[in-house]
């Protein structure tokens, strides 16, 4: 189904009054950004409704860039529920942020053998992936075919740019079109972020994410917190404009983000404990100061 | 085949190859990508511009006499949300230094 067949004027209004009394209207520089914006996110909600009261998968064309929706839907849940909590539109909005963060809504992108688009491709997984979006793959098509009299040259190229895809989105499954026929995907294939933590000698933490594609983005790397008890709830990352947030742990929560390191696709932050969020032992009436994280 | 069969599709074009075979497929190798989507998204809020009304808006005068009005009704919005201050603020980011390793 097109995306836009979800086109709902009450679900786009709703959703806009609410994002004014949170006050993010007010911050809107573009307005007809804004309003696209809008009514691409009430569309998608629509569309989650309606997936969710029927026991097939259903799938969900949509002609825009998937991260910037994506992006959108997880940003305005964050700020519905920073100053619209309790809301109805805030618990829709945030019902169909939450299953693209667990994984519920695969993505399957479709791309042909052009340089351009494949670039756009890379950039674009990159994106989503940061956001928590699981990949199911990257389908090359149409293929040229010798059937079809494309000489050897042409057909040779097109091959070994799918090849050059695969290597730049290591992880990802990139499959191309064989003899006019889509290969099949399968959720084995799926692709999702899978942040780790370590501790160092020193006793820092250091938080790995590895992003395919990262290489071919504009990168910036924060930290940002939504509850004033703790130095930073999220890591944020900004691929090309698109921004994600990644939620820490309990243990990350307390402590202080110091930069990233950057290689290849992945990058990583040390954390240094924030004193002021640790026990030091001395008033504990144990002795001790550890703590259970 | 014919001659123009040796030159690559549009969505064949490669960026280090001059546009010189005066097609302007090809020409447009490098943004169709970005132009399709401005179009996709402009026609659509066209679209849905047009069948809102909006386009009457310019006969109105007070914005609370004309609740149909897609416009009138976003001015009230935005009169009431920037008379609110939002219950809680957002706090910044806090941007870290990168180092490529």
């Amino acid at each position: 189904m097109e995306l836009t067949a979800f086109d709902n004027r009450t679900a786009i209004r709703d959703l806009a009054s609410t994002l004014s009394n949170a006050g993010a209207a007010t911050k809107a520089v573009d307005v007809h950004a804004a309003m696209s914006s809008v009514q691409r996110t009430a569309m998608f909600i629509a569309a989650f409704e309606f997936a969710a009261k029927i026991p097939e998968p259903i799938v969900l064309q949509i002609g825009t860039s998937v991260p910037e929706l994506i992006a959108d839907i997880c940003s305005m849940a964050v700020a519905l529920e920073v100053g619209a909590p309790g809301h109805e539109m805030t618990a829709r909005l945030s019902s169909a942020a939450t299953a693209v963060a667990s994984g519920e809504i695969g993505w399957l992108v479709a791309t042909p053998p052009e340089p351009a688009a494949m670039t756009t491709v890379t950039t674009q997984i990159a994106q989503a992936t940061a956001l928590g979006l699981v990949t199911r793959g990257v389908l090359v098509a149409p293929m040229p075919r010798k059937s079809d009299g494309w000489p050897r040259k042409i057909r040779e190229g097109a091959r070994e740019r799918v090849r050059e895809l695969a290597d730049h989105l290591f992880g990802v499954t990139v499959l191309r079109a064989r003899a006019g026929n889509g290969p099949d995907f399968s959720r084995d294939d799926d692709h999702l972020i899978d942040p780790s933590v370590t501790k160092n000698v020193e006793g820092d933490y250091l938080l790995s994410v590895t992003i395919p594609g990262l290489q071919s983005c504009d990168l910036e790397v924060g930290v940002w917190s939504m509850d004033p008890s703790y130095p930073s709830t999220h890591l944020v990352l900004r691929l090309d404009g698109v921004t994600a947030r990644i939620a820490l742990d309990p243990t990350l929560r307390r402590c202080v983000g110091v930069e990233a390191v950057v290689a290849g696709d992945t990058i990583t932050v040390p954390f240094v404990p924030d004193p002021g969020q640790w026990p030091t032992g001395k008033n504990d009436d144990d002795g001790e100061g550890e703590v259970a994280v | 085949m014919s001659d123009d069969i040796e030159r690559p599709p549009w969505w064949l074009s490669d960026n280090e190859e001059p546009s010189d075979q005066g097609s302007s497929s090809r020409d447009s190798g490098s943004s169709w990508d970005m132009a399709s989507m401005l179009g996709m998204v402009t026609s659509m809020a066209g679209e849905w511009w047009a069948s809102s009304g909006a386009s009457d808006h310019a006969g109105h005068g007070d914005p609370a006499d004309h609740p149909e009005c897609v416009i009138c009704k976003g001015l009230l919005v935005l009169g009431t949300a920037t008379s609110v201050a939002p219950v809680t603020e957002l706090r910044e980011v806090r941007w870290l230094p990168i180092r490529r390793a």
